[in-house]
């Protein structure tokens, strides 16, 4: 038995431990953080809903950009503007709630 | 007269007034029965007709109670805040996926620990599974891959769907295996499966599983995977043979069909040495030994 193939290159073992373990590493990101729709969502709804929404809002987003920050620039956190206006949501919810009482308080004297 | 029979033509009025709303309340009952029967029968086949059931039960209770909309808006309250944690914990999950992802693709560090994390998950997914399985061979942990394999098998249709298909590559398999909607993803399991068997030590159960679907003509990386169980076993003839096979199914000019050519001419060199040894064992005159050397290697 003849070997057919003597000019065979060299094992690329050196090669493969470089290698990534996922092939299309580069198609599947980046992408945006999964809850990040979620905190796009919560943010809009803040505007109608105040803390009830602009709370879970702004925890959310704190989440979502401590894992982004974490995966390399894998994965995109979420646009900075849901969260401002899930902080707005918030503070003018928590005044309109403040003023509310004030003027029950004041109505009961 | 006349007002006798108009207080007649009243009574008469009222009685059948009566008459009317006792049939359309016990019209209203029996649709009443009727639908809930409906409702129970549905939710037999869809659970939300349960679900309705359930919210018009607790709209007629907060009916019941003396503030109503309080009532119901605690209940609204409570199904948002239920259906938005069931969101976000989903979510959640998905992000450790893509994390986990991500740092096994990276080789980094932390690649374990994500993994090991995802496995802790009451109710891991294929995928997930998958990518312990890439990960603990890209480790040398072969037994650990194996077993997520196996845990993954019952879901070989379904790997890949959640992360829009995975492309994978394991130690010392020439090749990328694909999990994504152009391929079988249960040959493309079975392939690793086998590998994996292969590399931790169990070639003779590859080689015993294979004849199982003679007819069905195997795919080069699963050719590989043959030819590696014959070079593991010591039949090197038939591992030259599989790993031929192999390189003519490859695209020619491609690193994987360099590699295939490698244990290609890898065997094809014991084979040599094997037939060496015989001749000069036949020189000697051990012909028993030489008998059996030249079985495996010609």
């Amino acid at each position: 038995m003849t070997n057919t193939y003597r000019t065979a290159p060299a094992r690329p073992e050196e090669k493969a431990v470089q290698l990534s373990p996922i092939a299309n590493l580069d198609t599947l990101f980046p992408r945006p953080h999964p809850l990040a729709s979620t905190v796009r969502l919560l943010g809009v709804l803040a505007l109608a809903t105040g803390p009830l929404a602009g709370v879970p809002a702004i925890l959310l987003w704190r989440i979502v950009e401590r894992e982004a920050a974490t995966s390399n620039g894998r994965i995109t956190g979420a646009p900075r503007l849901f969260v401002r206006l899930g902080w707005a949501g918030t503070v003018v919810g928590a005044l309109l709630m403040l003023v509310l009482c004030c003027l029950r308080l004041l109505q009961g004297v | 007269m006349l007002r006798a029979a108009s207080r007649s033509q009243g009574t008469l009025r009222v009685r059948l007034r009566s008459g009317m709303g006792q049939r359309l309340s016990r019209i209203r009952d029996v649709a009443t029965i009727y639908a809930l029967w409906a409702l129970l029968l549905g939710s037999l086949i869809w659970w939300g007709f349960l679900a309705l059931l359930g919210l018009g039960m607790a709209v007629s209770v907060a009916f019941m109670t003396p503030y109503p909309r309080t009532v119901l808006t605690l209940f609204g309250l409570a199904a948002v805040t239920y259906k938005l944690s069931q969101r976000v914990r989903r979510q959640r999950r998905e992000a450790r996926f893509w994390l986990a992802l991500a740092a096994v693709g990276d080789r980094s560090p932390d690649a374990a620990a994500a993994v090991q994390a995802l496995l802790l998950e009451p109710d891991p997914t294929a995928d997930m599974l998958l990518l312990a399985a890439a990960e603990a061979a890209w480790t040398g942990r072969y037994a650990d891959a194996l077993d997520a394999v196996e845990r993954a098998r019952p879901w070989a249709a379904s790997l890949g769907i959640g992360s829009g298909g995975l492309k994978l590559r394991f130690p010392g398999l020439p090749g990328v295996v694909s999990f994504d909607e152009g391929s079988s993803r249960e040959v493309a399991l079975d392939t690793v499966r086998a590998h994996l068997l292969v590399r931790s030590g169990r070639a003779a159960e590859v080689l015993a599983e294979q004849p199982r679907i003679p007819d069905v003509p195997l795919s080069p990386l699963m050719l590989v995977v043959v030819g590696d169980a014959w070079m593991f076993t010591g039949h090197f003839r038939e591992a030259a043979r599989a790993y031929g096979d192999a390189a003519a199914a490859c695209p020619p000019g491609t690193p994987e069909e360099s590699e295939i050519r490698f244990r290609l001419a890898e065997a094809q060199e014991k084979t040599e040495q094997l037939l060496q040894e015989a001749e000069s064992l036949v020189d000697i005159g051990d012909d028993s030994e030489a008998d059996a050397l030249a079985e495996v290697g010609s």
